[in-house]
């Protein structure tokens, strides 16, 4: 698990059983495969496609967009490994810093990378840029004292801060030389020698190896800092996320059938979980968690339903919808008698999703003094 | 020269030639590519100077290596294809893009589009060799381990696979300075065909501080440095 950060994508829902989409969830992009280069973008003031300061964007040549190279913000990528080519079946330990010995690595090399895997490397062209570019956003920082040979070339650095991983795995980030010499640059370990940091030229194209111990999802946390006119500009903290050997269910449910393509999955306002594809109100997260079909308009016997309980002195008001047994949901039900004032009455995440029916009454029945009950439907994904 | 625009007044390039017709065109020690092009039905080598947008025909332009490029032969018979012995001082451009002191030379070939040639694949060989020392091409896995691609070694690896639509970077070794004279050809079957179609050109390494005699092309391999521009269309990343 990468992190505990769950973002909700509710439903209130009432008499009508009317869904309303009340939070944001950050779309995914999943790159599995060809060049892509982690590519350190400045912009001393905001403009409408980004923010100002550093940013770092998967700079890669896109389906979806016809061939053309794109530069989407890590925030929203997630670099897929899977075992095929990129599994060393009992790789682990010959590098002290990857891996128990005899047991599985899982790797991104530096060069040749089998097809099946994404090449990830770093260049220095800023946004929209390419190397090659006449300017590059690095232009306007110092040269790095560090970067033998470079006192003249605008540089920025990378700075490991942490990386989130699998109870117990091991990141690391490193180069092989022409001798074969290993020159580690990043780890997790602790005590590690790793220097943790790299500069990185104006228009620079560098590629390392990544090395994983265990399958799972692994954030890394890294720091882009650097000088422009003698002061040192605000640095910002990026996350690059991988996913080894693994897919979230949700993904995997994206992929099979014909919900999606590989390019409507890379379409926010098509495959994202806030979009509605069918228009029938539900976004993809909740038609997924409902088990709904999400280019289907329909009213499914998912469809989340209110029902009344028999009890005393009155009925009870109860939501009842369909779960799924994906751990990477939280569902919560919240009951309200005005639409004002809500309060939590159910939550269910982890070992706790079963798959089937669910029905979930209110706190208290009605009365003559409480005759309304509304009900919304809180739904989150562990990112 | 195939497929290759200049941008260049002719007085002024009148004006310069006697002056630079002695050498080619050093590459810069940025990234460079050494090209694969396929245009009108041929496949083309040539040279691609990445931060600059330039092409070059092989013959036009020159790699140097500096003599402090260098690393020691490490011992094992799988660094045996380098022709150095064991300690001995190996002169490389390296795989890794270390320092902008030193060329960082790959081998591309993102001008030609998936489902061109079958299999999206090509052969690119070692022909003949001339220069003072043994040169070889290699990549470090990630362990460290050399996996040769090319040597001048008898009974070294002379050709290898490369997919299309890409670039990679290698180790370009040599084992003594001195101006080396490198043939390579390229070859590959269309989609569709039968007989493949091939390419082979001539490239000069200059390992030190030697500079590469003149060539019949050296007069417009000066040209060159004064001004040129490619039109060739590449995929950005």
């Amino acid at each position: 698990m990468i992190t505990p950060r769950v973002t909700f994508l509710r439903s209130v829902t009432r008499a009508a059983l009317a869904l309303a989409l009340a939070a944001s969830l950050s779309a995914q992009l999943y790159l599995e495969s060809g060049h892509i280069d982690l590519n350190v973008a400045y912009a001393g003031a905001a403009t409408p496609e980004r923010a100002a300061g550093f940013g770092l964007y998967a700079h890669h040549v896109s389906a979806l967009a016809g061939g053309a190279t794109v530069d989407e913000p890590t925030d929203h990528t997630v670099f897929h490994l899977p075992d095929t080519g990129g599994r060393h079946p009992t790789a682990g330990g010959i590098l002290p810093f990857l891996g128990q010995s005899g047991q599985p690595i899982w790797l991104i090399p530096q060069n040749s990378p089998p097809a099946t895997v994404p090449w990830v490397g770093f260049g220095g062209y800023g946004l929209a840029g390419a190397e090659g570019s006449p300017a590059s956003a690095v232009d306007a920082f110092a040269p790095l004292p560090e970067l033998t040979g470079s006192t003249n070339v605008p540089a920025v650095r990378v700075r490991y801060l942490s990386a989130l991983t699998p109870a117990g795995a091991d990141f690391a980030l490193w180069q092989t030389g022409s001798g074969g010499a290993i020159n580690l640059v990043f780890s997790n370990r602790p005590a590690t020698t790793a220097p943790q940091v790299f500069g990185l030229r104006r228009n620079q194209h560098i590629h390392f190896n990544w090395g994983f111990s265990q399958p799972g999802y692994y954030r890394v946390r890294l720091r882009l800092e650097g000088m422009i006119g003698g002061s040192p500009v605000p640095p910002r903290d990026v996350a690059v996320d991988f996913a080894v050997s693994v897919l979230p269910l949700y993904e995997q449910w994206r992929r099979s059938g014909d919900r999606f393509t590989a390019a409507e999955r890379a379409a926010r306002g098509i495959g994202g979980p806030q979009a509605d594809p069918d228009a029938d109100g539900r976004p993809n997260l909740l038609e997924y968690a409902l088990g709904t079909a999400p280019r289907q308009s329909d009213t499914s016997p998912g469809t989340p339903a209110l029902t009344l309980v028999a009890t005393t002195p009155g009925p009870t008001p109860a939501l009842t919808f369909a779960r799924i047994a994906d751990p990477l949901l939280v569902y919560r039900v919240e009951s309200s008698p005005d639409l004002a004032a809500w309060t939590e009455v159910w939550t269910s995440n982890g070992a706790q999703n079963l798959a089937g029916p669910v029905s979930v009454p209110a706190a208290a029945p009605l009365s003559t003094a409480n005759p309304r009950r509304f009900f919304r439907l809180g739904l989150g994904h562990i990112e | 020269m195939k497929n290759i625009h200049h941008i260049l007044g002719g007085a002024t390039a009148l004006a310069f030639v006697p002056a630079l017709a002695f050498a080619q065109v050093q590459l810069p020690a940025d990234h460079v590519d050494l090209g694969i092009g396929y245009e009108a039905g041929a496949l083309e080598l040539h040279w691609h100077v990445e931060d600059l947008g330039l092409e070059y025909a092989p013959d036009e332009a020159y790699a140097f290596i500096p003599l402090s490029s260098t690393f020691t032969r490490p011992g094992g018979v799988a660094w045996d294809f380098t022709g150095a012995l064991d300690g001995e001082t190996l002169f490389v451009a390296p795989g890794t893009d270390q320092t902008p002191t030193v060329l960082f030379l790959g081998l591309g070939s993102e001008e030609i589009t998936d489902g061109t040639f079958q299999g999206d694949s090509l052969i690119f060989s070692l022909g003949g060799v001339t220069g003072p020392g043994v040169f070889s091409l290699w990549q470090t896995n990630g362990f460290g381990a050399p996996a040769a691609a090319l040597s001048s070694v008898s009974g070294g690896p002379t050709s290898f696979s490369l997919t299309t639509g890409g670039h990679d970077h290698y180790e370009w070794g040599f084992t003594a300075p001195g101006v080396y004279e490198l043939t390579f050809t390229v070859t590959g079957t269309l989609v569709g065909e039968t007989l493949p179609i091939a390419d082979t050109a001539t490239y000069t390494f200059a390992v030190g501080t030697a500079i590469p005699e003149p060539s019949s092309f050296a007069a417009l391999a000066g040209l060159a440095t004064l001004a040129l521009a490619a039109t060739r269309r590449r995929r950005a990343v």
